[in-house]
C-alpha cells in the first residue's frame, strides 16, 4: 500500500468543504452584501446576528427543544437498547422492526401526519414545541439506538455478573459497573441525538408555529426576504457549533461506532 | 436463586418490559400519524374514497413534480457513483490522512441544511461570477434555481453516505487478490474491472438505493436550490399542506411519495442483513 495521499479523495473532501467557507467569509464584509472574499474584516453582522431578538428566540428555542429531545431519547432508546442486547432474539427483532419505520419513511409524511393528529386531537394551531419534540425523537432514535447497541454489545455481561457474585445487587451493579462503561455510547447517543434536532429542517418546517420557530426555520425565512450578511454570520455561529459537536463525537468514537466497526 | 441463576436466563419478559416505552411511543407518534395520513387522504365528502389520488393523476402539476422528482434523484445517484468510486478506492489504497479525509468528509453533516445550502447557492453564483469576469463565458450559466443546481445539491450531500457504503464494500476485497492479478498477467485496467470493480458493486447498490431514497424524500434542497422553477414531489406535499391548506389532498401525495420511496428502502435494508454491508 502506497503512503502517498489519494489526491482525487482530497480534491473531492476539500471542494466539498467550499461552500462553508465562503459563507465564513461573507460574514465578515463590511458591507451589507453577501460577496465573497469579503472586502474587509468586520464583525458588525455577529454583533447585529447577536443583539437581534429573533434570532435569540429561534436560538434558545432550538437548544430547549434539543435538549428536551436528547432526555426524552435517552429514556426510550437506553432500555430499548439493553433489551435488544440483552434480551431473548424476539425481543431484538421487534425492536430493530420498530426503529425501522421512522428510519425509512419520508420526513414529509411524517411531519404531516404528526401536524393533522396533533390538530385532531388537541385543536387547530396547537402544533408547538412537544409536537416539535416528538417529531425530533422519532427521526432520532434510530441512530441513537444504532450507537447505544453497538456501545453496549461491546460490553461483556460477565462483568455485571462478577458485580453480584461480589455481593452487588443487580441494580447496584447495573449502575456502577455497567452504565459508566456504556457512557461514551450514551454520550454519543446523546450528541447524535441534540444535532439531529438542532438541525433538523423537514420536520420543523411542518411542525413550527409563528411563535415556536426553531432556528434553521427561522433562518430559512429570513433568508426568503433578506440578503446581507447576517444569515453569513448566523450561519457561521452554527458552523462552529456543529464542528465543536463533531469534534466531541469523534473523541467518544461516534463515527466508528456508525460505521459499524468495534474500536476495541 | 441467587442473582445469576435468575440474570442467565435470557429474560424475555424483562426484554419487553424495558423496551415497551419505546414500543408506546413508536405506536403512538409513528403508526399514528402513518393512520391518520392513510385516513386522510381516503377522507372525500361524505365518507371515504380515492377522490384525492385521482386528482393526483389528473393534475400536470403533479405529474411534472414526479417526474422532477425521479429525474433529480436518478442524476444525483448516478453522479454520486461516479465521484464516490474513485473517492473511496482512494481512501482503501492509501491510508495516509485516511482519518482526516473521514473526517472532512462528514463534518458538513453536523451542520443544519438551511446554512449548507445558503453555501452552496453562494458558492454557485461565485463560479458564475468568476468565470463571467475571466470572460469564459458570456452569460450566466443556469447553476443556482435550476434542476442543475439541485442535482449538485443533492450530490454533495449524499456523496459521504455513498462514499462511506463503497468503501466498506471494497475493504472488504482482499488486496493479495490484486496482487495475484498482477503476476498472473493482468494489466491495472484488468485488474481494476475485473478484481476491484465486482467488490465495490454491493456497496454501490446499497448506496445507490439510499441516495435515491434520501434524494426524492428531500424537501429543503430543491425547495431552496430549485428556486421554485423546479417543482418536486416533497414541495408539493409541504404547498398543499401550508399554501392550499387541502390536508386531503397532501395526504395523498405524501402517500404516493411513501410508495415511490419505500420499497427501495426495504430492499436496502434486506441487502444489508444478507451481504452485511454497513449502512
Amino acid at each position: 500500500m502506497r503512503r502517498t495521499p489519494s489526491w482525487f479523495a482530497l480534491t473531492v473532501s476539500v471542494v466539498l468543504l467550499v461552500p462553508l467557507v465562503v459563507v465564513v467569509g461573507m460574514a465578515f464584509n463590511p458591507g451589507a452584501y453577501s460577496v465573497f472574499p469579503p472586502q474587509g474584516l468586520s464583525t458588525r453582522w455577529f454583533e447585529a446576528a447577536w443583539s437581534n431578538p429573533s434570532f435569540r428566540r429561534a436560538l434558545g428555542l432550538s437548544v430547549q427543544i434539543a435538549g428536551i429531545t436528547v432526555v426524552v431519547g435517552l429514556a426510550l432508546a437506553l432500555p430499548a437498547a439493553l433489551a435488544v442486547v440483552r434480551g431473548a432474539p424476539r425481543v431484538r427483532r421487534a425492536v430493530q422492526a420498530m426503529t425501522f419505520g421512522p428510519l425509512v419513511v419520508p420526513e414529509v409524511l411524517l411531519g404531516l401526519g404528526i401536524l393533522i393528529l396533533v390538530n385532531r386531537v388537541a385543536g387547530v394551531g396547537n402544533a408547538g414545541v412537544w409536537s416539535i419534540v416528538v417529531g425530533h425523537v422519532l427521526v432520532g432514535i434510530p441512530l441513537a439506538m444504532q450507537v447505544l447497541i453497538a456501545g453496549l454489545s461491546g460490553m461483556s455481561p460477565q462483568l455485571e455478573r462478577a458485580a453480584w457474585t461480589l455481593g452487588a445487587s443487580r441494580m447496584q451493579a447495573f449502575v456502577r459497573v455497567t452504565l459508566p462503561l456504556a457512557a461514551p455510547a450514551i454520550a454519543s447517543a446523546a450528541l447524535f441525538l441534540f444535532i439531529f434536532s438542532f438541525d433538523n429542517v423537514s420536520m420543523s418546517l411542518f411542525l413550527s408555529r409563528p411563535g415556536s420557530t426553531p432556528l434553521p426555520i427561522y433562518m430559512y425565512q429570513y433568508i426568503q426576504y433578506r440578503a446581507d450578511p447576517t444569515v453569513a454570520a448566523m450561519s457561521t455561529l452554527l458552523i462552529v457549533v456543529g464542528l465543536v459537536a463533531a469534534l466531541l463525537v469523534g473523541r467518544l468514537g461516534g463515527l466508528t461506532q456508525i460505521a459499524g466497526r468495534s474500536k476495541k | 436463586m441467587t442473582a445469576v441463576d435468575t440474570a442467565t436466563r435470557r429474560s424475555a419478559w424483562g426484554g419487553w418490559s424495558l423496551a415497551s416505552p419505546l414500543t408506546v411511543f413508536i405506536a403512538l407518534f409513528f403508526l399514528g400519524p402513518f393512520v391518520t395520513v392513510v385516513q386522510s387522504a381516503l377522507a372525500v365528502d361524505g365518507g371515504a374514497g380515492t377522490g384525492n389520488f385521482l386528482r393526483a393523476v389528473d393534475s400536470p402539476v403533479f405529474w411534472r413534480a414526479v417526474g422532477n422528482t425521479l429525474r433529480t434523484s436518478l442524476l444525483a445517484v448516478a453522479v454520486t457513483a461516479v465521484i464516490a468510486l474513485p473517492f473511496a478506492y482512494g481512501l482503501v489504497r492509501k491510508p495516509r490522512g485516511r482519518q482526516l479525509m473521514l473526517s472532512l468528509l462528514f463534518a458538513p453533516l453536523v451542520i443544519n441544511g438551511v446554512v449548507r445550502i445558503y453555501g452552496l447557492q453562494a458558492t454557485l453564483n461565485l463560479v458564475n461570477q468568476t468565470l463571467l469576469d475571466l470572460g469564459l463565458i458570456r452569460t450566466a450559466l443556469p447553476l443556482n434555481y435550476s434542476m442543475t443546481g439541485i442535482v449538485i445539491g443533492l450530490v454533495v450531500f449524499q456523496l459521504p453516505l455513498m462514499a462511506i457504503t463503497v468503501y466498506s464494500s471494497l475493504a472488504r476485497l482482499d488486496h493479495t487478490l490484486i496482487a495475484a492479478a498482477h503476476t498472473l498477467g493482468a494489466d491495472r485496467l484488468r485488474t481494476l474491472l475485473h478484481v476491484v470493480l465486482p467488490s465495490a458493486v454491493p456497496g454501490l447498490v446499497g448506496g445507490s438505493i439510499l441516495v435515491f431514497a434520501n434524494s426524492a424524500g428531500s424537501y429543503i434542497l430543491p425547495a431552496m436550490l430549485g428556486g421554485g422553477r423546479v417543482l418536486t414531489l416533497p414541495q408539493l406535499v409541504y404547498n398543499s399542506v401550508t399554501t392550499d391548506v387541502e390536508w386531503g389532498y397532501g395526504s395523498a401525495l405524501a402517500l404516493i411519495l411513501v410508495v415511490l420511496v419505500v420499497p427501495f428502502l426495504w430492499a436496502a435494508s434486506t441487502r444489508q442483513r444478507d451481504t452485511g454491508v454497513s449502512r
